[in-house]
């Protein structure tokens, strides 16, 4: 059963999925302009995959890595499903990156390929937007181009993994404006989801909530401000953004 | 114990007020975060077995034991 978590009538509540509507633990339906939309899960620690669709690498002119290329993001990245990702106006190559997000369930330390699904609990969609402008290459520390503020999306919902049946066999797609802009299958991963967990495990402790953003296929097209941007994984949800500019985002 | 590295932080490339300028600028620090200043050039390598002890004048001496990561004690 899908979850999630929202601010609604004042109060923060988790709420699920039933029969195509949104319920709060103690019963009540609201309807989805009543919501705002949290990340589905309080993250732990974040891992993000460069690199990890071959069509993908080559888009953009690298070649696939040979082991995973992982990086870390903060907290202050992550916003909820319906909300505003922040464009610098002086940017020219900002990009979405529609993602399987695989969410551990339990503590992980050494674990095998055979094995490995036991310690994932679920699974969500990211929009991990990235500001290439600001992309040294890809062994260099990326904050700037990949953890600011708001550039990561994530949700709506969390879906149990007992809900999907392969997890390795879903459609990923994004819309620009409604328009169909990027198309892919988590069938071309280089590196797979169990081979991911064991990797990352195998030098250093995975635990509960923590979040792994398994790349993005081929399909990168710019975006601008005012453009909405929907990230859709099959049978997972889909996670709508939309892209302001500094002005929007301004202090008095 | 032996003296390894012996370095200031008045020699910093980027001070402290220019690290939370440049990093603040495209991202929101929040309480509890920390910023790692980064470390002089050329540290010294450590090896299991080695009791590193890291000292910064008026903050603290912070003691670490390196441990085998493999067939060593576990943790």
């Amino acid at each position: 059963m899908k979850q999630g978590r929202v601010a609604c009538y004042g109060a923060l509540h988790d709420v699920m999925l039933i029969n195509d509507k949104i319920q709060l633990a103690d019963g009540r339906i609201v309807a989805e302009k009543d919501v705002v939309w949290l990340p589905p899960i309080e993250a732990n620690t974040v891992f993000v995959l460069g690199l990890n669709y071959a069509d993908h690498a080559s888009e953009i002119s690298f070649s696939p890595p040979k082991e995973p290329l992982v990086f870390l993001k903060g907290p202050n990245t992550l916003i909820g499903h319906n909300a505003y990702t922040r464009r610098p106006d002086d940017a020219q190559f900002m990009h979405y990156e529609c993602e399987l997000a695989v969410v551990i369930g339990k503590t992980a330390r050494t674990v095998n390929l055979e094995e490995a699904y036991d310690y994932v609990k679920g699974y969500t969609v990211a929009n991990d937007y990235v500001i290439r402008d600001y992309l040294e290459n890809y062994y260099r520390p990326n904050l700037m181009a990949k953890n600011r503020d708001t550039l990561t999306p994530i949700g709506p919902w969390f879906v149990p993994k007992e809900d999907v049946q392969d997890p390795m066999n879903l459609k990923l797609r994004t819309y620009v404006n409604g328009n169909l802009t990027q198309e892919g299958t988590t069938k071309d991963m280089v590196f797979d989801i169990p081979y991911l967990i064991a990797y990352l495990s195998s030098f250093m402790t995975l635990n509960e909530n923590d979040i792994i953003l398994t790349g993005t296929p081929k399909g990168t097209v710019h975006v601008y401000e005012g453009d909405e941007v929907i990230t859709e994984v099959e049978g997972i949800g889909s996670l709508r953004s939309t892209i302001k500019s500094d002005t929007f985002f301004a202090r008095i | 114990m032996k003296k390894v590295l012996d370095k200031n932080t008045k020699n910093f490339v980027r001070s402290v007020p220019r690290l939370l300028t440049e990093v603040t600028a495209f991202m929101t620090l929040h309480q509890g975060d920390v910023l790692l200043a980064g470390v002089p050039l050329f540290g010294p390598k450590a090896k299991a077995g080695d009791i590193v002890r890291t000292e910064i004048e008026h903050i603290g001496t912070l003691e670490n034991i390196v441990v085998e990561e493999n067939g060593g004690a576990s943790l």
